[in-house]
């Protein structure tokens, strides 16, 4: 299938980091607003180790083809993505047993933005790119 | 729907932290009360909160469940506190006992401001996190335009 081609791996890898990097936006925006509950855990979703794993999938996970017009399985969609608890954090002199630091949400926020941005920015360049190639550079 | 959940996070962050704003406005403008509808002075109120998992299918609303690292907050409950008033001698006061004592709100009025800070600065943080769903949600409506 030639046009398999036109989108390559790319778009998929981006799409499934656009999934990951909301996913990880939920859990920080969770994060932020029980900052102040006594006793909540900070969660943490490692984008980068998600997407190693699915890159490693990618071959062993497949649909079964019995017709050629089938298409592809874009690889092993989101659904086992593990949120771990984010136990990296340092000493703390808080006594209600909330282990969330505001530094660091907001830091990890402001990166997980500009990432999705960055997914979101590339998937939109590789469509014009395609859309001028189909207009013939018009 | 992946961003509403950050935002009903978010909101839900914004909500408890606004109603311990009004808790902590409420006490400082009591500071001074000593008649209240149920007697007594006034006595000083905190807000307990709770996280609360989010449920994102049906089998996790099922199974009383939520989504794995996602909670909402939740104010469970509005406490008094149940430290004893302040003794001022004061004995031209109408609410003064027969030795001239009046009962006044026990409320630390540092504490209180130290409170109405974080409170603003949580609050703060729940709107930076409203603001990036928000821009983010944006980006991706840009694709393929």
């Amino acid at each position: 299938m030639e046009s398999q081609g036109i989108f390559s791996q790319s778009v998929s890898i981006l799409d499934k980091a656009l999934d990951l990097r909301s996913k990880k936006h939920n859990v920080i925006a969770s994060n932020i607003a029980n900052m102040d509950t006594p006793g909540y855990k900070a969660f943490d979703l490692l984008v980068e180790k998600e997407l190693q794993k699915t890159a490693g999938k990618r071959k062993d996970i497949f649909l079964n083809k019995t017709n050629k017009a089938h298409m592809e399985s874009p690889g092993s969609k989101a659904g086992s993505i593990s949120v771990q608890v984010d136990d990296t954090r340092e000493l703390s002199l808080r006594g209600d047993g909330n282990t969330v630091d505001i530094d660091k949400q907001m830091a990890n926020m402001a990166e997980n933005t500009l990432m999705y941005k960055a997914a979101a920015q590339i998937i939109h360049r590789k469509l014009q790119g395609l859309k001028s190639v189909i207009q013939g550079g018009k | 729907m992946d961003f509403f959940d950050a935002l009903h996070t978010s909101s839900s962050g914004l909500n408890a932290q606004r109603l311990r704003m009004n808790l902590i406005s409420s006490n400082l403008a009591n500071i001074h009360t000593t008649k209240t509808p149920k007697g007594g002075p006034y006595k000083r109120k905190d807000a307990i909160f709770e996280a609360k998992p989010v449920a994102e299918s049906f089998i996790d609303v099922l199974q009383s469940r939520g989504t794995k690292g996602v909670s909402e907050v939740k104010v469970t409950e509005i406490i008094e506190d149940p430290a004893p008033p302040l003794m001022k001698y004061d004995p031209n006061h109408p609410d003064a006992d027969e030795k001239g004592y009046v009962a006044m709100p026990n409320i630390n009025l540092m504490e209180e401001m130290v409170n109405m800070i974080t409170a603003a600065r949580s609050y703060e943080a729940n709107v930076a996190a409203v603001k990036a769903s928000k821009s983010m949600a944006l980006k991706a409506l840009e694709i393929g335009k």
